[in-house]
């Protein structure tokens, strides 16, 4: 006791004898373009200590008075140093210019939240750059690609780019743009992500130890950064590939004051497919299918003061498919004509206003408001004409549509309080007013004879769909950075969660810990716990993302699903110009849902509830990451080892109670990256990756089920009769769910970037290949049963729909 | 919803149409073999049917030779040790009240399999109301063709029976009594007598073996041997055929109908868009075919269920009957119809049915396996486990109470002197 009070009272004194601190503050920003830099570094060389930006590009540090050797560093940029004597708080804001090959940078500070020196665990940044060098489908680069190649992180079916971390489901994904969360983050059924590169600035992934202003998904957040728009010049790029077309527009409104960002991207298949079909003539109708999307992001920032910034942005991405068939003849008698359309169109519309204000160099806040809307409908257009000397004039519309959408407003206000050395503390709350509207549906039928007016009519019908569901979501939340020692740093916080909906409300107590101990310099260890809940799902009947994906909160009899992981991870970085890292995991979920046995298939409703099972399910793995980040060859090699299963209570009606392993249980995990850079005019980006087979439910034999009276006007009578029993048949019998590991998935990708500098202009030329050696993998696999020479067989029927796709974008960067 | 996909697929990524399939060995378990029960028993019923099976490759195999156990509240009531008249068929005779636990055993080739389940209460208070109306529905999807018909438009209300978890199937059935009196009057016709080459003037009625050839012979056999009437005109009619019985010209039974249930929220539950619709093009839709529900939307409270039945009043599955009665009518004068009377009855049998949760699974289940949307997309998500209650094997057993209303809509049986309405019928 005595000892404890000693040193309890050493560690006062030091306060109160301390030298007098002074603070320096501000923002670290690209010279060229002045956007705002994340998660760059400052350190002081002569005390030792460092801080990192925010991810508005803000930075604070306490020194002790005096001078300084202040060093500012960020990954791909050259390093300033100043010399400085420290008076009093100081506001320093720091441009730092891009160089051209990656260098070596000495980490000498802790990253934010992500990163091998981070307090944090299971976090990685990953730099617009690395996303521009994964090759991909068609060309198309992409995030979620991206983030598929990092350990921990399963892809969902052959080319989608659904991600599944440490055993979560698809819905277990926040997925943040500028702060805001995005429902549907796919185009084409889940090949193409929405975010479109040029206009992303910076995107980090977490997958445990979560900052404690993330809430709402319990398996990963993905924080995408828009970028801010160029203060000193415009630039602008068009890209052309097979798919899509990308262009981006940035530039000064008002140097240095105020700024504009603008990308969009379209596909024109349409355009492509429509000779083919403007010939193709099904059952004699002219038949004609179309597909189309787009993206577009817009974003302001203007500088009202080195206090006071606003960033207004804005994204809107649609989706369409429809199909159109046209049928017509004319004779003697007159004309007749119809034309049907069937389309399904989807999309997401999101803004957001943010309003970072710095009220002294210690403290900073960002406020936030945002809008979010997901909108889905369905439509059938029917419209008939006839015309007859005989017979009179007939016509017909018919048009029916189905809406689906889920609105959000968002209120959040996040500080950053640098109080001391030892000390970031990070506070705030979110609000989310959530709006779901699962179904909305109506019918109008219009028709008009002229021989019959009788049955003339003009009628519309509203279907009653699922009721409108209001839901607020309050977060508070605080976390400290605590750097207790120079080798041991904490960082505690919690988050707590009240959701409201109907006439139930859920709170949530999410603590959160992390710690990170360093006893050499280049060896860092680290372990963490962290608890997290989710008061929405999206409901699915398939495993391809389908627009008609429905998300809805939880329900009265639906608890939030929680999460509690376990982390503990060893991190390296002494060996020249690479990162290693080795990560275990133990995750626990609570409340997770299932369909129960039968009713995945059910589509989406307002008993939805009754058709799913809350569970258990536990994931545990081992992740290893070597990264290289600097040199002309860089990338990464990850393997994950892991396990995922799902139990259910004997009386939920899943699986019998019996313990099954979740779909996207795959074993094993390789993902390489390799990118290199021979000379200025050419680059290699190499990705292979290797998965295990996921698991699926296969039948081998059929048993037989029973159909009520109805089926067959089964009664007493009958039986008497000898009328039984053709109310009985046969179907699939399945022993349990997920009862077979598919076949094992590996893919190499493959693209060449060849730049040339033109008079006014780079252009790249990029030539990609996806699935370079034509692995025949199993896209899609069923039972089946096969005739082998008069005896019947049940095989496994693996379907390839990817092979090898070679494409071509050409970019141009002015 | 898979076919859509390849289309999306096909017209968006042209390289796909290089993929390829192959068939790879199945290396899994063989679960042929596996004890099979099925059956939907019901509640103070005299007799009740259980269907044993095994499970197969290609077709389930009937086992008639299983002992089978039937508990009630844990005692051994009835034991059978084979099938009845059909294989695999299986009548249990004893007798079960609501609320007793009910359990059957199965034994077989050293198999052991058995289920259990709680005989669910009565709804007591079912009560309804109807009105006739005329709705326009599409006949099917993708079709462009309309029917409008004649419904009788019913309104089902009735309490939820505890303020836990209760589930219902509402089954209709329609019971359609159609009769006509066969009137028929003396006809007249000519024969030619080659003997005499003269033209013969002959009385007769349908059956030509009783011939005459004066109309009052014709008459006065008329008088003493059949039911007859004499119209304004003096002619005689006369029961042709089934005396002073009816022509019967609809099965006189009760028999499940299918009935629409558009505008019901509670029995459209998980149904996103009917199947007729063209929309089921892009979503899922089911079929709620065996008219399942749960108390989700009314628990512990009164329920309003709003049905349209079809209005027919021939039997569904003879189309013929209809017609016969409507050539029948506009063959007699309407007073001669009204002295003779024209028998319809038409009633609508409301049978709510309280069944436990494991049936409720078991048939929402049966939808999805029914469904188009399945058969589509089954491949790509795998086969579908069906719920099951049965221990050591597989299959579902439950038990059923049922509660009955019945609505007479139409009974023409003893008003003789009114003539059918003619407006019930639609086309």
């Amino acid at each position: 006791m005595k000892n404890k009070l000693t040193v309890i009272l050493i560690l006062l004194s030091l306060n109160v004898f301390a030298q007098k601190k002074v603070t320096i503050s501000g923002y670290i920003t690209d010279s060229k373009s002045s956007e705002t830099l994340i998660g760059a570094t400052v350190y002081d060389e002569k005390s030792k200590h460092g801080a990192i930006t925010n991810v508005f590009g803000f930075y604070s540090l306490t020194l002790p008075e005096g001078e300084c050797a202040l060093k500012f560093s960020y990954v791909g940029y050259s390093q300033q140093t100043f010399n400085l004597t420290l008076k009093n708080d100081t506001a320093i804001n720091v441009k730092l210019s891009e160089v051209a090959e990656l260098e070596e940078v000495v980490v000498t500070a802790e990253k934010e939240d992500a990163g091998i020196s981070s307090v944090k665990m299971g976090s990685l940044d990953v730099p617009v750059k690395v996303i521009e060098h994964t090759p991909s489908l068609l060309g198309e680069t992409d995030v979620m690609r991206t983030i598929q190649l990092m350990p921990g992180v399963q892809q969902g079916m052959a080319g989608s780019s659904a991600v599944y971390v440490r055993g979560g489901g698809g819905d277990e994904n926040l997925i943040l743009l500028d702060g805001a969360p995005v429902y549907k983050v796919d185009h084409l059924f889940g090949f193409f992500s929405v975010f479109t590169p040029e206009a992303v600035k910076k995107v980090t992934f977490y997958k445990s130890s979560f900052p404690a202003r993330y809430n709402g998904r319990v398996s990963s957040v993905i924080d995408v950064r828009t970028k801010d728009g160029d203060m000193q010049k415009f630039t602008k790029s068009i890209s052309i590939g097979l798919l899509t077309s990308r262009f981006t527009l940035e530039g000064p409104i008002k140097k240095d004051k105020t700024s504009f960002s603008v990308s969009g991207r379209t596909t024109y298949l349409s355009l492509l497919t429509a000779p083919v079909f403007s010939v193709l003539k099904i059952d004699g109708e002219k038949t004609n299918l179309g597909y189309w999307f787009y993206d577009f992001n817009a974003k302001v920032n203007h500088k009202f003061s080195d206090k006071d910034r606003l960033y207004v942005s804005f994204y809107r991405g649609v989706d369409k498919f429809w199909v159109k068939d046209t049928y017509e003849y004319k004779d003697s008698d007159g004309s007749y004509k119809d034309k049907d359309k069937y389309f399904l169109r989807w999309g997401n519309l999101i803004s957001t206003a943010r309003w970072n204000h710095v009220f002294s160099p210690k403290l900073f806040s960002n406020t936030t408001l945002s809008f979010n809307k997901y909108k889905m409908a369905v439509g059938d257009n029917y419209d008939y004409t006839k015309t007859s000397s005989y017979y009179g004039n007939e016509s017909e519309v018919y048009e029916s549509e189905y809406n689906s959408s889920i609105m959000d407003l968002g209120l959040s206000d996040d500080f950053d309080f640098m109080a001391n050395e030892k000390h970031t503390i990070k506070f705030g709350f979110n609000y989310i007013n959530h709006d779901f509207d699962p179904e909305t549906s109506h019918t109008k039928i219009k028709s008009k004879s002229s021989q019959n007016p009788e049955n003339n009519q003009d009628t519309v019908i509203r279907k009653p769909g699922a009721k409108k569901i209001y839901a607020n979501e309050l977060s508070l939340y605080a976390e400290d950075d605590w750097k207790l020692f120079d080798c041991l740093h904490l960082n505690p916080g919690f988050a707590y969660t009240l959701f409201a909906v109907g006439k139930k409300s859920y709170s949530n107590f999410q603590p959160r810990f992390s710690l990170k101990y360093s006893p050499v310099k280049a060896l860092a260890v680290k372990a963490s716990y962290t608890r997290m809940s989710q008061c929405v799902h999206l409901l699915t009947s398939t495993p391809i993302s389908m627009p008609t994906d429905l998300w809805v909160p939880i329900t009265e009899n639906i608890k939030p699903e929680t999460a509690e992981q376990y982390s503990v991870g060893f991190y390296y970085t002494g060996l020249k110009m690479w990162e290693l890292s080795l990560e275990g995991y133990y995750k626990k979920l609570n409340n997770v849902l299932e369909y129960k046995d039968g009713m995945s298939f059910m589509g989406f409703s307002s008993n939805w509830q009754d058709l799913v099972a809350m569970g258990r399910g536990t994931a545990k793995g081992i992740e290893f990451l070597a990264r290289k980040t600097t040199g002309k060859a860089t990338g990464w090699i990850s393997y994950t080892l892991s396990k995922a299963d799902r139990d259910f209570d004997a009386d939920s009606q899943v699986n019998n109670g019996d313990p099954f392993p979740f779909t996207y249980d795959r074993r094993h995990n390789i993902g390489i990256v390799y990118n290199q850079k021979f000379n200025d005019r050419i680059d290699l980006d190499v990705t292979w990756t290797y998965y295990s087979g996921a698991n699926s439910t296969v039948s081998v034999s059929k048993e037989t089920v029973i159909f009520p009276e109805k089926r067959l006007g089964y009664d007493w009578w009958d039986i008497e009769h000898g009328l039984i029993p053709n109310n009985t048949t046969k179907t699939e019998y399945v022993t349990n769910r997920n009862n077979y590991r598919l076949p094992a998935t590996h893919l190499m990708c493959i693209g060449v970037n060849f730049h040339k500098q033109k008079k006014r202009c780079e252009r790249i030329f990029n030539l990609s290949v996806y699935n370079a050696y034509n692995s025949k993998n199993p896209d899609f696999c069923f039972s089946k049963v096969k005739d082998e020479g008069g005896r019947e067989k049940y095989v496994l029927r693996k379907i390839t729909i990817l092979p090898l796709i070679p494409s071509f974008t050409i970019t141009y960067k002015f | 919803m898979k076919k859509f996909l390849y289309i999306a697929l096909l017209a968006v990524v042209f390289p796909t149409i290089f993929s390829c399939e192959h068939d790879l060995d199945l290396k899994i378990e063989n679960t042929d073999g596996v004890l099979t029960m099925n059956g939907y028993l019901y509640t103070g019923q005299d007799t009740n049917v259980v269907f044993l099976s095994l499970t197969s490759k290609k077709e389930p195999l009937p086992v008639s030779t299983a002992k089978l156990e039937m508990r009630i509240n844990g005692e051994l009531v009835e034991t059978l040790n084979s099938a009845y008249m059909k294989e695999g068929v299986y009548i249990l005779s004893k007798k079960f009240n609501a609320g007793d636990k009910v359990r059957i055993d199965a034994y077989y080739n050293g198999q052991h399999a058995w289920a259990e389940d709680v005989a669910p209460e009565q709804v007591k208070d079912i009560s309804a109301d109807y009105r006739t109306a005329i709705h326009t529905f599409k006949r099917e999807a993708y079709s462009d063709d309309y029917t409008t018909s004649g419904y009788n438009d019913v309104d089902i209300s009735f309490s939820d029976l505890s303020p836990s978890n209760d589930y219902y199937r509402l089954n209709v059935k329609v019971y359609n009594d159609s009769k006509v009196r066969n009137w028929n009057r003396i006809r007249e016709s000519w024969d030619y007598d080659e003997e005499t080459d003269e033209y013969i003037l002959k009385y007769w009625w349908y059956d030509s073996d009783h011939e005459f050839y004066t109309y009052e012979e014709a008459y006065n056999f008329i008088k003493n041997n059949f039911e007859y009437v004499i119209a304004k005109d003096g002619n005689i009619f006369y029961l042709t055929e089934g005396r002073r019985d009816y022509f019967n010209f609809g099965k006189a039974i009760y028999k499940s109908i299918k009935y629409r249930y558009d505008n019901d929220v509670i029995l459209s539950e998980s149904e996103t868009q009917k199947t007729d619709s063209d929309l089921d093009i892009l979503l899922a839709s089911i079929e709620n075919q065996y008219r399942v529900f749960s108390d989700n939307q009314f628990n512990n409270s009164k329920a309003v269920l709003h049905i349209s039945v079809p209005y027919e009043l021939y039997d569904i599955d003879d189309n013929q009957s209809k017609v016969y009665v409507y050539q029948e009518m506009e063959n007699y004068p309407e007073d001669l119809l009204k002295k003779a009377g024209n028998y319809f009855t038409y009633k609508i049998r409301l049978e709510l049915q309280s069944i436990s949760e494991q049936q409720y699974f078991y048939l929402r289940a049966l939808n999805a396996v029914n469904s188009d949307f399945y058969e589509e997309n089954s491949d790509l998500t795998g086969a579908m486990k069906i719920p099951s209650n049965v221990s050591g094997g597989c299959g579902n057993i439950s038990i059923t109470t049922r509660s009955f209303y019945e609505i007479t809509v139409l009974d023409n049986y003893h008003p003789k002197n009114s003539i059918i309405d003619i407006k019930p019928f639609y086309d």
